[in-house]
């Protein structure tokens, strides 16, 4: 089954996507780059420590503000966890 | 009536259920009353209990899924329970257990008397508790255990 919810933050779209994969489903979350910034937390208590694997995009947009930051801290995860 | 007391009703009643515990002291005495495979203890994470029950109850509608919460996990994420009015699980129930104080950090007030809870969203029961710390010990599983444990207890034979 193929279905998409809505959501009203970053952070809920990863829990929520955990709680499904907990279920046994596939799941991908989609969000933009300074959203990606909102579920830190999440990514390092959740996601990490309990082996979840959720399938992501995240989607950039040509701003300093966001974009420079939020791939820093993506490299930045990647390297230490 | 105390949180323990709750937490014991609570547990008393469940059968088959998943039940998806908050953050905090909230984890740590449903272990100590009641431990079972079908327990998941999110023990970082605050807030986010309600939208891990909302997408297990949403992939798997032939399981039940019972998400115990406290006042300040609520609020810290309020989202969600616009989102649990919106896609009206039936196989989701909500218990929020309500002192209006963050007890694990040493009993701060919350929010949570400007709010009726029951009104946001179906399936949700709040209970009114003290707000003593209480002495449950730490959990002696890995994260990794209890998701594990989860999964595989629910998981679909093929």
């Amino acid at each position: 089954m193929k279905s998409d919810i809505p959501v009203t933050s970053e952070q809920e779209a990863v829990a929520i996507a955990c709680g499904m994969q907990l279920g046994g489903a596939k799941t991908f979350v989609f969000m933009q780059d300074s959203g990606w910034l909102n579920c830190i937390n999440n990514m390092c208590s959740l996601v990490y420590p309990y082996g979840f694997k959720i399938g992501g995009e995240v989607k950039g947009v040509p701003e300093p503000e966001h974009h420079k930051r939020s791939y820093d801290l993506y490299r930045y995860l990647n390297d230490t966890i | 009536m105390t949180r323990y007391k709750a937490i014991k009703e609570i547990m008393d009643y469940v059968t088959n259920e998943v039940v998806i515990c908050s953050t905090g002291m909230i984890c740590r005495e449903v272990y100590q009353y009641k431990d079972r495979d079908r327990n998941f203890y999110m023990m970082g994470s605050m807030g986010m209990a309600l939208p891990i029950g909302i997408g297990l109850a949403y992939a798997r509608p032939d399981i039940e899924v019972i998400v115990i919460s406290g006042d300040g996990a609520v609020l810290m994420n309020l989202g969600s329970m616009v989102l649990h009015n919106k896609l009206h699980l039936p196989n989701l129930w909500h218990f929020i257990l309500d002192n209006n104080s963050y007890a694990t950090t040493g009993g701060q007030n919350t929010c949570s008397d400007a709010v009726d809870f029951c009104s946001l969203a179906p399936n949700t029961n709040v209970y009114k508790v003290s707000s003593e710390k209480g002495d449950a010990p730490r959990i002696p599983l890995t994260c990794k255990q209890i998701k594990e444990r989860v999964y595989e207890s629910i998981r679909l034979k093929k």
